[in-house]
């Protein structure tokens, strides 16, 4: 696992009409990548197929966003989020996620999918360093859950200031 | 099997082939042709090679099949898994997964942007980035849409809010004007009730007095009609006054549900329209109303005035009587500050030929002062007494609020009793001072005579045509 810690620093990008997808069963294992996932994350389907969604978690993720990202869906809703990726080698690649609640005919919900597109240079700008701020409040304490909470509580006074919506936010930068 | 697709025929070739080879092997074997026997092996190889890939094309195809079928049933959730290979099959699978992915992810798009729109979050767009072809050519057409929906709400909520508002405020001063009238209503009700306790005791009085006292009753008989026709009137506002403002409440409840007003938007517009025009009918009615009202006030508070004029001769007729005089004396004296504060409650009120009313009132309290000094109520000096130009009545009359009347034949024939009544007035005055009673009854007489044909000319003004504003302003 000392191998997957590794980071190159180098950025990978893909096209405009493409979109990246995956689709995980209701506890976050991915039970399907399309290709355009398999050919930047650099794994084989058959290594993705069954294994837990942070496989291909960036160290540089704050637990904050993820926090919010299984609240909203949990909840049964969508979710916009900039998500930064760990390729198998240590590249990285940014996208621009949206996750919702798969349904079955009877609107049961039987797994999540995401589709994820190019994060454009000025959105990244105000994510960066606004992850960067909620990495360092996350490690802040000594206590996991207590750094979850201040990250928590940082990112709900930023949107505040903002005008409270965080699907606006994220939409619109 | 009863359908068999190209793939599983050639698999049932295939293995008849080899069968049909592996006999033919055998038999080449027994009858000594060995190198035959070995060829023929190698064909039957050869054949399970060719046996193994068919099975695994058809497994291939299979997968797509199921997942297309699934599809075609509207479940776009479905995808080929474990794709191997690179090529025909492969890239047939590879397509249909990147099909199903354009068009799950339009209509998750889709889906989302369609309910957010349901809950007025207009901003929620479909998100064309990452979809192709048709797929963007649909998004942009229902953001469209979607940005065409968010101006049309947005103007129909500033067109319902200003609406509301409107509404409010109209209530709001119907409201006012209703406390307004509520407190004309209750003064005219005490005068009508302390009009007819005068008429009673001028009555009771009459009878008292024998022959002398009849014209006077016929007068208290006119004072307890004109306080009935007043109570009248006083019912008729207060009912139309009630129903104005249980008016009003429809139209602002109507408008307080603003988010059936979006529903049925231009329907209710129209509706509204027409309570709107019921609503200023009704104000205008009430308006007219308290106009009729105000003008049997001034008749009431004249014959009231005739009464005292009565109640003079009775005291020159019997000294004993003088008590009982007094005491309706002091009855009218209450009837005057109510005359007085109705007076400036009119005034306060926008009603058309306003003034002239007032003028009649004003002419009525006049003579009454003067009939207060007769019977010793008051002292008068004759520089008290306001000249003919300097009245009410004369300010209009001279001034330029009576501009819209000057034209008419009763403004000319108004002006000689009207400076008859001053003129006379202050006479009477003056002959009562210097001890001449005689005169100065005779005098108060000439007021009363001039003092008619001042208010029958103001009555023909009132019917005239002009211009109903005509009284505003003038104050
Ligand atoms: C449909 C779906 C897609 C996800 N995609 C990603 C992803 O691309 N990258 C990622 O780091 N986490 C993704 N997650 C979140 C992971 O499940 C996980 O919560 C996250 O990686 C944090 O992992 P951790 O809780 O082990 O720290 C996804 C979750 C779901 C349901």
């Amino acid at each position: 696992m000392v191998a997957s810690k590794l980071l190159t620093g180098v950025a990978r990008t893909f096209g405009d009409d493409e979109i990246i997808v995956s689709k995980t069963d209701a506890t976050g294992r991915i039970t399907y990548c399309n290709d355009v996932f398999i050919r930047l994350a650099g794994y084989t389907e058959s290594e993705l197929l069954g294994q837990p969604h942070s496989m291909i978690r960036h160290p540089h993720m704050p637990r904050t966003i993820f926090k919010l990202l299984w609240e909203r869906i949990g909840a049964g809703n969508e979710v916009f989020a900039y998500v930064v990726n760990r390729c198998k080698n240590g590249d990285h690649y940014w996208v621009l996620a949206h996750v919702t609640p798969d349904r079955d005919e009877a609107g049961k919900v039987v797994g999540y999918h995401s589709n994820r597109r190019t994060a454009t240079a000025q959105a990244l700008a105000v994510i960066e360093p606004l992850y960067a701020s909620l990495r360092d409040i996350e490690a802040g304490t000594a206590d996991r859950k207590a750094g979850l909470e201040a990250g928590w509580a940082r990112l709900h006074d930023i949107l505040a200031e903002k005008g409270g919506d965080y699907d606006r936010f994220v939409l619109d930068i | 099997m009863i359908a068999l697709s190209s793939i599983s025929k050639a698999l049932v070739a295939c293995l008849m082939s080899a069968a049909a080879g592996g006999v033919a092997a055998v038999m080449l074997a027994v009858q000594g042709h060995g190198v035959t026997a070995a060829l023929v092996c190698a064909a039957v190889v050869a054949n399970a090679v060719g046996f193994h890939f068919l099975r695994r094309a058809n497994s291939g195809v299979a997968k797509a099949i199921h997942v297309m079928e699934q599809a075609a049933m509207g479940n776009l959730r479905v995808r080929v898994l474990n794709i191997r290979g690179t090529g025909g099959i492969g890239r047939l699978q590879r397509s249909i997964n990147r099909a199903l992915d354009q068009f799950e992810a339009f209509a998750k798009e889709a889906d989302a942007a369609m309910g957010a729109a349901l809950s007025s979050r207009y901003y929620r767009k479909i998100m064309p980035r990452g979809l192709r072809g048709e797929f963007v050519r649909y998004s942009h057409c229902i953001n469209e849409t979607m940005d065409r929906m968010d101006e049309q709400n947005r103007k129909l909520g500033m067109f319902t809010s200003r609406m509301l508002k409107d509404a409010v405020s109209i209530s709001m001063t119907v409201n006012e004007g209703a406390v307004a009238n509520a407190e004309i209503v209750a003064s005219i009700d005490q005068i009508a009730s302390q009009t007819n306790l005068l008429a009673l005791n001028a009555t009771i009085e009459a009878a008292r007095a024998g022959e002398a006292g009849k014209g006077f009753a016929v007068v208290a008989g006119e004072v307890k009609a004109l306080s009935n026709q007043t109570a009248r009137a006083t019912t008729d506002i207060s009912t139309r006054v009630a129903n104005l403002r249980q008016e009003m409440a429809v139209i602002v409840n109507t408008m307080t549900r603003g988010s059936d007003a979006i529903a049925k938007g231009r329907q209710s517009m129209q509706s509204m329209g027409g309570r709107m025009g019921t609503v200023s009918q009704t104000v205008a009615d009430a308006t007219d109303s308290m106009a009729e009202v105000s003008r049997i006030l001034a008749q009431q508070a004249a014959a009231a005035n005739q009464i005292s004029g009565g109640v003079q001769k009775m005291a020159h007729l019997a000294e004993s009587n003088a008590i009982a005089i007094e005491k309706s004396s002091s009855a009218l004296i209450n009837v005057e500050g109510e005359v007085a504060a109705l007076l400036a409650l009119l005034a306060e009120q926008d009603i058309p030929n306003k003034i002239i009313m007032l003028a009649k009132a004003d002419h009525v309290l006049w003579k009454k002062r003067l009939v207060d000094m007769l019977i010793g109520r008051t002292a008068l000096r004759a520089e008290e007494l306001s000249s003919e130009q300097q009245c009410r009545l004369g300010k209009w009359y001279y001034g330029p609020g009576s501009m819209p009347f000057r034209s008419h034949p009763a403004f000319a024939a108004l002006e000689e009793p009207h400076r008859q009544v001053h003129r006379e007035g202050i006479e009477a005055v003056r002959a009562y001072n210097a001890g001449q009673v005689e005169i100065a009854m005779e005098r108060i007489a000439r007021v009363q005579q001039a003092s008619l044909g001042v208010l029958a000319n103001l009555d023909r003004l009132l019917e005239a045509p002009t211009t109903p504003s005509a009284g505003r302003g003038a104050f």
